[in-house]
């Protein structure tokens, strides 16, 4: 159940930077870092190490 | 090997300069530093060429478990502040305690240091909490460049405070050394040096600083003190549950035990929240402290891979031990202001094994330079806490003058710091009432 938990927060995280790269307009700084950031977050949901 | 070692380092320094010239973010100064260090190892194949993605995405997940519990703090403390919470308990602070300066400048002290304490990140505190008490501190008549001076040193010692230390968590993740104990070893002289910079920095009033009451925003109609604090106690009785009844309760971790009490702040509070445009806004404020987190993750992995951070380490170790400690007050703050947390990871890691190793009690040393690191968040380059300390208290003076005004709280800090460090196996008994 906390392990279920764990991977909804994981998602949503995910689900708000995705949403933020797509509406990201200005920064080219701003859109690598969303893509660093999403990689772990991605990586757990998929369950690949 | 030795030289091929410092030539792999030597073009991660020229890379990490190079961006910075480049006038790129330090999130993307040190990534480009980690791609070039592993390219450059890749020429010894240490690592192959072919392993580099695996490393760097690897890298990527050494802090996942940080990046989770700082970004459901923040949006616990952002729907406490939404809500009107903060505000509130900053009107009552100076309705209720108004003519008693000491015990005003003591509870917005306290009410800085929550949610950097609960989110380990110092901006939060500014950026939740900053700007209310920076105008309560000007009612108290505390010119700007001291509430300036105030809010830098405590937010950073919020970022310090338990539950939350990033820097004591990177470096329990790197050395294996549990993150427990800390409650009282980093409690205590976080609540000791907050009360002696605010009654140093903020004693003295200044008539011609005082601003009007009428800059404090209303709180919202029906805000009361429950819908404040019932939040903060869904919070703290998950952390004490399973640890007065381990048996019988799970283990829910920061986290999840965030989640709820955020989820417990947004149904109390007494005005409609957007909540998605709030968890929107959060994640975009807090996109360079959790690139910052993973690029130092994959700047440590492709250290450890190509042998660099095996060198520093061993820089580190055979330094004399009195050099050592006069060098620590210089360069664990500097180390935080090139690297922010990545100082933690690269020259932290190395000295907690070798400390150690001699003897030292690890979690005490550990909290002894988790009160360090803070002070490097007003250092250039980043300056990251010195800035936006500046910014939400008004001051609008020279940068040199700021930090001269940190002066006194700041050598106090650095000398507890050292103290706890040099006599960490004479204060374990903070560890013990801790445990």
């Amino acid at each position: 159940m906390i392990m279920i938990a764990y991977y909804v927060i994981t998602a949503f995280v995910l689900v708000l930077f995705g949403w933020n790269f797509v509406r990201e307009k200005k920064s080219r700084d701003d859109l690598v870092l969303y893509l660093l950031v999403m990689i772990p977050l991605l990586l757990r949901l998929l369950r690949v190490k | 090997m030795t030289t091929q070692i410092l030539i792999i380092l030597a073009v991660m320094v020229a890379a990490y300069v190079a961006a910075k010239a480049a006038k790129l973010s330090v999130e993307l100064s040190m990534f480009a530093s980690a791609l070039a260090g592993g390219v450059a190892g890749a020429f010894l194949k240490t690592p192959p060429l072919a392993d580099l993605g695996r490393h760097l995405v690897e890298g990527s997940f050494t802090y996942l478990d940080v990046i989770l519990v700082f970004f459901t703090a923040t949006l616990f403390m952002t729907i406490v502040n939404e809500s009107g919470g903060v505000v509130y308990v900053v009107r009552a602070t100076l309705r209720v305690f108004g003519k008693k300066r000491v015990l005003v400048l003591l509870v917005l002290m306290v009410i800085v240091l929550i949610p950097g304490a609960l989110t380990g990140a110092g901006s939060v505190s500014l950026l939740v909490v900053g700007a209310p008490v920076a105008m309560a501190l000007g009612r108290l008549g505390v010119p700007r460049k001291k509430v300036a001076a105030i809010l830098f040193i405590v937010a950073g010692l919020s970022a310090a405070a338990p539950p939350v230390n990033i820097w004591a968590m990177i470096l329990c993740a790197g050395t294996a050394i549990p993150y427990v104990g800390f409650e009282f070893t980093l409690g205590i002289p976080v609540l000791i040096l907050g009360t002696f910079t605010v009654l140093v920095l903020g004693w003295k009033k200044d008539p011609g600083a005082a601003a009007g009451p009428a800059e404090l925003p209303e709180p919202p109609k029906g805000m009361t003190w429950w819908r404040v604090l019932l939040p903060f106690a869904v919070f703290f009785g998950l952390v004490i549950a399973y640890r007065a009844w381990p048996f019988a309760t799970p283990i829910f971790g920061l986290s999840l035990e965030f989640a709820v009490a955020g989820a417990a702040a947004l149904l109390l509070s007494p005005k409609k929240i957007p909540f998605l445009t709030l968890a929107r806004d959060t994640a975009k404020r807090l996109l360079p402290l959790l690139a910052t987190m993973v690029v130092v993750g994959m700047l440590q992995q492709i250290m450890t891979v190509t042998g660099v951070r095996g060198l520093l380490s061993f820089a580190v170790i055979s330094t004399p031990l009195v050099l050592l400690f006069f060098l620590l007050p210089v360069i664990i703050p500097f180390s935080e202001g090139i690297l922010t947390y990545g100082g933690a990871a690269i020259i932290g890691i190395p000295l907690i094994w070798f400390l150690d190793s001699i003897g030292f009690h690890a979690t005490v040393v550990i909290a002894g330079l988790s009160l360090l690191w803070p002070l490097g968040d007003g250092l250039p380059p980043t300056a990251l806490i010195g800035r936006l300390s500046n910014m939400v208290s008004g001051y609008d003076g020279s940068y040199r003058e700021f930090l001269k005004a940190t002066w006194l709280p700041w050598l106090v800090i650095t000398a507890a710091g050292m103290a706890m460090i040099i006599f960490s196996s004479k204060l374990t008994f903070l560890v013990k009432w801790s445990m």
